[in-house]
């Protein structure tokens, strides 16, 4: 499974770098993310708990560091293993300066075994990619919330790549209180995404006036039934 | 009194089946049983660094953890036997459960026991077996590849068996230079069986006695005693019971002895309480032996005016990570031989390449190796006849066994007995229209638009597994025969104990017919007993279409031996020679006088009583027979399949599926044509949609059915069926077999067709299942090639 994407951030690329850096803003920023720890130079571990599908269950793991070229980017090695089975991958991030924004890049290429790629197999990639968006989502909250603004509610992203909008810190109110986000977010944005992959934009409004057409016969067809009886 | 033998009677099975009342091994609860939930390598290929139970031991209503040193500790064999032998196979071994490597997603680790299912599942959940993870070979071909992963130290370059039959001289030399040479390189698609009920154990040890009841879903429980006794538990067979309750289904995934029973077997044994493990269904897939999965290279040499010169094919075999119990003798003695098909072949040569994979076992799935066989036949008389410009029924009819050759002695080791295939192919191709249809055909290509394709398949099979002899002087080291022992009660009622195990084809109504048909008697005063060492007589089991035609012998020969016993009886009675007695209508009378007679009932009667019998008459009424059939049984016939594409998004639409099989004489029409319907299903579901797929890694990527396309009804058609009926020679009752027919005959029918209907592009060759997608791709392609042309 490989997966690739950008995310524009609205800080300078040394804060950036920073922040992917420091295991508890990453620890906030994944979803399921319950612990992590810096147990060496650019090592760190921890523990996920993961819901793909039907399967659930929490994975023991690690994250090393290497090749790194601060604050240009890094390369890393994922690892972890659980009941659900494992993961494995190798992945490279890339920071570009873009005036005081920076653009990160990052390409990962993962293996998945075990239950998690028997029964799930089919929502993998969609719960990868929602993993990821909500991983950046959050660490742009992380972001701002430790420079004192808040980025806009994240508006639904342009198609099924993980693109998402750049923060805009002229509409930034309050401070929000960053907390990793939940399973059941993650779960409703997985079949969001099944459903972005499986039905083209086009075609939606077709299908949801029929799914709203064949739930009112259903309950015409019940009251009908019951009346009757 | 009415007929019986040929009479589409009702299966007694059903009533219970269909009510829900069947009891499988699954509904069996006993006093103070637990459950057992395995702990599977999620891994194709690591070494087992250590395995932790801790935590799995504390949780809640835990009994018991164990693993392979367990095992070990027990003084148990604890290795999973191969069951078939071939000349200089590699045979590594087995451990029922990892020792230090697992060699495929689902290889089994370790066990946990709890009070219910649901916490020993979650209690494996928290063993911890530390892995580290080597590179897995997935491909058959790949795996012999110079540097590829190993999965035995004992087999070099993953080969187990190099293994070929017919003569390579002469069918190299009728390939120096043919008129015509054909040459196709083939991929037989994985399968998985799928049966609808998934495997189950139930092991009950009693301590106080030192014995094992076994309730198994098994289609052969003699077998699976034997095996376990042999390398398994350390018990001997006089105290192990095997028990097939109803078993839902097998497709030769419940032949198979595996770990899981061993292992349920080992828990038993070790907390002296009943433990039951049920498979999930994912775990069925990830466990239960996988079937074809075959890489082929097939050549046919033709002479200008399209007689076949010569047959060459090159095969890699996938056999998975271990030899299961069947598993060299599929792609071989089940392969190899039938490569002759309904044609004369001067000359065949056959290669096959046993390749050990980071996969499931590979073995016998419905068909099993024949299948496989009549995909490459029919495959290249296919693309010989688009080759030459022949006709494809025309090509099949230049090239078949005239039917006054038989007995025909094959190239390949086989000797067909009987066969007569001319009427078969006319009457399928008047069925379904032949020429009106290649009119039709011809009109579409020349507007476009939708197209239709034909797609003929004249197949063989060897059924009737297997005639010991034979087998054995083809290098296997054992023969499959069977039993039967009917027992007349004195009321006139008859068991039958037989060594057939039924698991969904209806033995207890045809097996019935045939009793009710030789004795007379009314079909409700027979039983039939099956699926329990504790009552029946050694036995094999039911596979490789055999039940009919070799238990179903077994039985006939028994009720034979009844009836002259009964004559001798009936002669004492009525104070007459026991050659001048006849049995008529179930009664016993003198010929000639047919008044002065003595009924069933009496002679069943008199044969308990016996207590003025002369001396050399024996009291009792019963028979034991042991069959081996004198040759395999070879059923054939001819399928068509009509298929539409529609060349701009590639789907495949079946239209019409006409076969016309020839299974000898038949017992009960209804149970033969539900046979036909289901193979037919299995093996249009393999052309079509059916595929199991590993990643490169050897993860298995179709281990659930939301990832591996099952046929559904509505995929399917209203199949045209008809039969020609040339009885077997050398079996009493003239039967052959028909389970496996459908699967053989039909894949490579609808390939054939849809391969037809592509011919405009000049698609020679696509690769099974025909996806919508790879058909799609498959034009475009030709599309694109034209275009740069």
């Amino acid at each position: 499974m490989k997966l690739s994407g950008q995310h524009l951030f609205d800080v300078d690329r040394d804060r950036l770098w920073q922040a992917l850096l420091d295991p508890e803003v990453l620890a906030k920023t994944l979803p399921g993310t319950q612990k992590l720890e810096r147990i060496g130079e650019n090592e760190y571990r921890g523990s996920l708990l993961v819901k793909v599908g039907p399967v659930q269950g929490a994975f023991d793991g690690g994250v090393k560091l290497f090749d790194l070229d601060p604050p240009h980017g890094y390369r890393m090695e994922i690892e972890g293993r659980g009941a659900p089975g494992f993961l494995k991958g190798i992945g490279r991030l890339e920071l570009e300066a873009r005036g005081a924004q920076t653009n990160l890049r990052y390409e990962i290429d993962a293996q998945v075994g075990g239950r998690v790629a028997a029964v799930g197999q089919r929502l993998i990639e969609s719960s990868a990619k929602v993993i990821t968006r909500q991983g950046l989502e959050g660490l742009e909250r992380q972001l701002a919330v430790s420079t004192g603004a808040s980025p806009a509610a994240p508006s639904a992203p342009p198609d099924n790549r993980i693109t998402t909008p750049a923060v805009d810190l002229a509409r930034a109110a309050a401070p929000v209180a960053a907390a990793p986000p939940s399973q059941t977010r993650l779960a409703g944005e997985v079949v969001q995404g099944v459903f972005d992959d499986l039905v083209p934009t086009r075609s939606r409004w077709p299908l949801v006036l029929a799914a709203l057409f064949a739930v009112v016969a259903v309950v015409a067809i019940l009251l009908r039934t019951c009346g009757a009886s | 009194m009415a007929k019986v033998l040929g009479t589409s009677i009702k299966r007694r099975e059903d009533p219970a089946l269909v009510t829900g009342r069947g009891k499988y091994t699954d509904d069996i609860k006993l006093e103070r049983m637990a459950h057992a939930a395995i702990v599977r390598s999620p891994y194709a290929h690591a070494k087992i660094r250590g395995i932790d139970t801790t935590a799995a031991l504390a949780a809640p209503g835990v009994l018991a953890a164990y693993t392979a040193a367990d095992v070990a500790k027990a003084g148990l064999p604890g290795m999973i036997p191969v069951g078939w032998l071939l000349p200089d196979l590699k045979t590594p071994a087995h451990p029922m459960l990892a020792i230090d490597t697992v060699r495929h997603v689902g290889d089994a680790v370790a066990v946990v026991v709890a009070e219910n299912r649901y916490l020993a599942r979650d209690a494996a959940d928290l063993v911890a077996v530390d892995y580290d993870p080597l590179g897995a070979a997935v491909d058959p071909k790949g795996a012999t590849a110079a540097g590829a992963p190993q999965v035995h130290p004992e087999a070099p370059g993953n080969i187990a068996f190099d293994w070929e039959l017919g003569d390579r001289a002469k069918t190299d030399a009728a390939f120096a230079k043919p008129a015509h040479h054909v040459v196709v390189d083939l991929r037989n698609n994985r399968l998985i069986p799928h049966a609808i009920e998934p495997r189950s154990a139930l092991a009950s040890f009693d301590s106080s006695k030192g014995e094992l009841t076994l309730t198994l879903t098994t289609q052969n429980p003699h077998v699976h005693r034997l095996l376990m006794c042999l390398a398994s538990i350390g018990l001997p067979e006089t105290k192990v019971r095997v028990i097939a309750p109803e078993v839902g289904g097998g497709f030769g995934s419940k032949i198979h002895h595996y770990a899981d029973e061993a292992i349920t077997s080992f828990c038993s044994m070790q907390l002296d309480r009943p433990v039951k493990w049920t498979a999930t269904r994912t775990e069925t897939n990830a466990t239960d032996a996988h079937g074809r999965d075959h890489v082929s290279k097939a050549e046919l040499a033709l002479d200008a005016a399209g007689r076949i010169l010569g047959l060459r094919v090159h095969t890699y075999a996938n056999l998975g990570a271990y030899l299961s119990t069947f598993g060299p003798s599929v792609p071989t003695y089940l392969y190899g031989t039938l490569l002759s098909g309904q044609y004369a072949i001067p000359a065949i040569h056959c290669q096959v390449l046993g390749v050990f994979t980071h996969t499931t076992p590979v073995d016998a799935v419905r068909g099993a190796g024949r299948p496989e066989a009549t995909y490459v036949v029919e495959r290249l008389l296919h693309l010989a006849a688009d080759q030459l410009g022949i006709d494809q029924a025309e090509l099949r009819r230049r090239n078949f066994i005239p039917p006054d050759a038989f007995p025909f002695q094959t190239e390949v080791a086989l000797q067909y007995d009987s066969g007569n295939y001319e009427p078969a192919l006319d009457r399928a191709l008047e069925m379904v229209g032949y020429q009106a249809l290649r009119a039709d055909q011809a009109k579409r290509r020349s507007s476009g638009g939708k197209q239709i394709g034909l797609g003929l398949s004249s197949y063989i099979e060897a059924c009737g597994l297997a005639p010991s002899k034979v087998v054995g002087s083809l290098g296997a080291q054992a023969g499959l025969w069977e039993s039967a022992d009917v027992r007349v009660q004195p009321t006139g009622g008859v068991t039958v104990y037989t060594g057939s195990s039924p698991h969904g084809q209806g033995h207890e109504t045809t097996f019935s017919q045939i009793v009710a048909d030789k004795l007379g008697v009314p079909m409700d005063q027979v039983q039939i007993i099956h699926g329990d060492t504790g009552q029946v007589q050694f036995g094999m089991g039911t596979y490789g279409s055999r039940s009919a035609a070799v238990g179903g012998s077994a039985i006939a020969r028994s009720a034979d031996k009844i009836i002259e016993k009964g004559k001798r009886i009936a002669a004492h009675l009525l104070e007459a020679a026991a050659e001048d007695i006849e049995l008529a209508d179930g009664k016993f009378s003198v010929k000639g006088s047919p008044d002065k007679g003595v009924g069933w009932g009496d002679v069943a009667l008199q044969a308990y009583l016996a207590h003025n019998f002369p001396e050399d008459l024996e009291p009792g009424l019963q028979a034991v027979t042991f069959y081996d059939p004198a040759n395999f049984t070879y059923p054939f016939g001819t399928h068509i399949a009509v298929v539409e594409i529609d060349p701009e998004i590639g789907q495949v639409k079946l239209l019409r599926y006409v076969a016309v099989d020839d299974v000898g004489n038949v017992i009960n029409p209804m149970i033969v044509d539900g046979q036909i319907h289901g193979g037919l299903a299995q093996g249009i579901g393999q052309a079509l949609w059916e595929n199991a797929v590993y990643d490169e890694t050897g993860q298995l990527v179709t281990a659930s059915l939301m990832d591996y396309a099952l046929p559904r009804a509505h995929n399917l058609v209203a199949f045209e069926l008809d039969r020609t009926v040339t009885p077997c020679p050398h079996n009493p009752l003239g039967v052959k077999g028909v389970g496996e027919a459908g699967a053989i005959a039909s894949p490579v029918a609808v390939v054939n067709a849809v391969m037809d209907a592509l011919s405009p592009w000049g698609i020679r060759h696509v690769d099974m299942p025909l996806s919508a997608e790879k058909v799609w791709r498959a034009i475009r392609e030709a599309e694109a090639k034209r275009a740069a042309a």
